[in-house]
């Protein structure tokens, strides 16, 4: 088969394909393996904060056409639970583990990274994109992103993916921001903003983030305007539902690719997708991935 | 443990008419599926979730109905394109099924009369969970289905021949409800103390939070299947939530669907 490994950020992946944050579950690996399917390039855990939280009340999820709003609220353990009794799980599967972490300040970001310091876990992305949190979005102001960043960047030795909003109106400036206070890389783009009202009563029926095939081809381009603006790698994003969208976004200058709402549909969507771009690889001659972005630097 | 598999349909059968006026496939409709890897795991009250159309990003969760150990069948109604898709399905046809999820039923050990009050399609969520208490306990069962309109009366048989008692009735003739079913049987001088009486109920959530209220007033044991969007049906995407009057979270793909109606904040 055709060699799909990537480094990442100094991250080693059999593949491209890794699961975006909060959509891949210990109990989805565990299904995934007894499929006895491809496995993702990486793990990708659900967004740690410092303290739990209950997440946003109900609902917290409606379907819209080809798209899933969500309103979670980053529903979690926290920081000393999740190291008590999940990490040791994750590591567990022999993959490459990155922990996304969520905070309010910049100062969340490093207490959380120096949490992270001593565990073997391969990367941490940065999360200032959530858009249920209340409050604006971190990761719309490219100097708080900034500050989060170099902050972070000196609290940690770990690859650092930080992890934007398209809700912006220059995303290559908070890209670019990100870059010069030492990110690792980009994974884009988290959901955009998007509601639902009741027509009947004019109730807001749900306001949160908005994600699936609905959001893909504007998620392409956020994500080639970003490859435009960095040097580092970027993980493509938003609304990749087979392997036709993840080559569109490694077309794009993507170096991997992050699968979210589609694993809700189907839970070996990845191992699919994994296999359709090996498969179109090798009908187009090439031996590795690494030869087919040789190859796409050089037509440029 | 939940696996992700490839049923395939065996049999379709429309189990009520429902209303011409609302499309040629509207009703309630049973599907035998094979699929041998789920059958085998599932449990009374867990559910499966079947992959949608291309334009619908999740899954569609359905308890099942019944299982021989091979194939297991589901009871859906049609309220949408996909479940009109499903009623479609004809014999071969391939679904793609994730499952067994959420947690078992379980029965009291000390229950001397367990009833299961349904209201329309929600009758569908006790198929297997009464066939299992049968087996399981001496324990008297009633089982009450309210439906709110003749055309989609459905199971009847399939409950009269498991040999519990049988209580039904729809709003259109009888002009009872579930509701009203349940004050019903409450009054029932040879029901057993109270306190050994536990009652599940399943349907929509306005009456299931009634049948709650009356029961906590009488000091009964109620439980409660939710329904919720879902996301994963697997616990990761904390999407279906139910809050509970501690002011917890829980959630209906892992902690539920059956809750015990007492904790569950009717208001949240």
């Amino acid at each position: 088969m055709v060699d799909l490994t990537v480094g990442l950020a100094g991250i080693r992946m059999d593949n491209p394909v890794v699961p975006a944050s909060g959509t891949w579950g210990i109990e989805s690996q565990k299904i995934l393996l007894e499929a006895g399917r491809f496995r993702p390039g990486a793990l990708v855990t659900k967004s740690v904060t410092i303290e739990p939280r209950p997440g946003n009340p109900p609902p917290r999820l409606r379907e819209t056409a080809s798209g899933l709003i969500n309103w979670i609220g980053l529903a979690g353990p926290g920081i000393d639970r999740f190291l008590a009794d999940e990490l040791s799980v994750w590591l567990s599967f022999g993959q490459p583990v990155i922990v996304s972490i969520a905070g309010k300040t910049p100062q969340e970001y490093v207490h959380l990274a120096q949490c992270l310091g001593d565990t073997r876990i391969s990367g941490i992305e940065l999360n200032i994109s959530c858009p249920n949190v209340g409050g604006t979005i971190i990761g719309t102001d490219p100097q708080l992103t900034a500050e989060i960043v170099r902050a972070t960047r000196l609290a940690t030795g770990l690859p650092l993916i930080v992890k934007l909003t398209p809700n912006v109106t220059d995303i290559a400036a908070i890209a670019k921001a990100a870059e010069r206070e030492g990110a690792n890389a980009i994974v884009a783009v988290n959901t955009f903003t998007a509601m639902r009202i009741n027509p009947n009563t004019g109730q807001v029926i749900i306001s949160g983030g908005l994600s699936g095939p609905a959001i893909m081809p504007q998620a392409l381009r956020k994500v080639w305007e970003v490859c435009r603006a960095v040097k580092i790698p970027v993980i493509g994003m938003g609304g990749i539902a087979s392997a036709s969208d993840a080559l569109e976004f490694l077309w794009a200058g993507a170096s991997a690719v992050a699968v979210g709402t589609a694993n809700f549909g189907n839970p070996l969507v990845m191992a699919e997708i994994i296999e359709g771009i090996a498969g179109w690889l090798e009908q187009n001659g090439f031996g590795s991935l690494e030869e087919f972005r040789q190859k796409k630097a050089e037509c440029r | 443990m939940i696996v992700a598999t490839t049923a395939t349909v065996q049999e379709l059968i429309r189990l009520a008419p429902g209303r011409t006026d609302k499309g040629v496939n509207d009703g309630i409709y049973a599907a035998d599926l094979l699929c041998p890897g789920i059958a085998k795991l599932v449990r009374p009250g867990q559910f499966v979730t079947v992959a949608a159309s291309q334009t619908s990003v999740l899954r569609r969760p359905f308890t099942v109905y019944s299982t021989d150990g091979q194939t297991i069948r589901l009871v859906f109604r049609t309220v949408g394109p996909n479940t009109e898709r499903y009623a479609r399905w004809k014999e071969g046809v391939e679904v793609s099924l994730l499952g067994p999820c959420g947690q078992a039923m379980a029965i009291k050990p000390d229950a001397e009369c367990l009833i299961f009050l349904g209201g329309g399609c929600g009758l569908a969520s006790f198929g297997y969970p009464v066939a299992w208490a049968k087996k399981q306990t001496q324990a008297r069962i009633i089982v009450a289905a309210g439906f709110r309109d003749n055309r989609y009366v459905f199971g009847l048989e399939d409950f009269r021949k498991l040999g519990v008692e049988l209580k039904f009735a729809t709003q259109q003739e009888a002009g009872k409800t579930a509701v009203d079913l349940c004050r019903e049987i409450f009054r029932d001088e040879s029901l057993p103390d109270w306190s050994k009486i536990q009652l599940f109920t399943c349907g929509p959530k306005p009456m299931m939070a009634e049948v709650a209220g009356i029961c906590r007033a009488a000091g009964i044991d109620c439980s409660v299947f939710l329904e919720e969007v879902m996301g994963c049906a697997l616990g990761v995407c904390k999407g279906c939530v139910v809050k509970m009057t501690s002011g917890e979270t829980r959630y209906v793909c892992e902690d539920g669907p059956i809750f015990d109606a007492s904790e569950v904040d009717w208001n949240g």
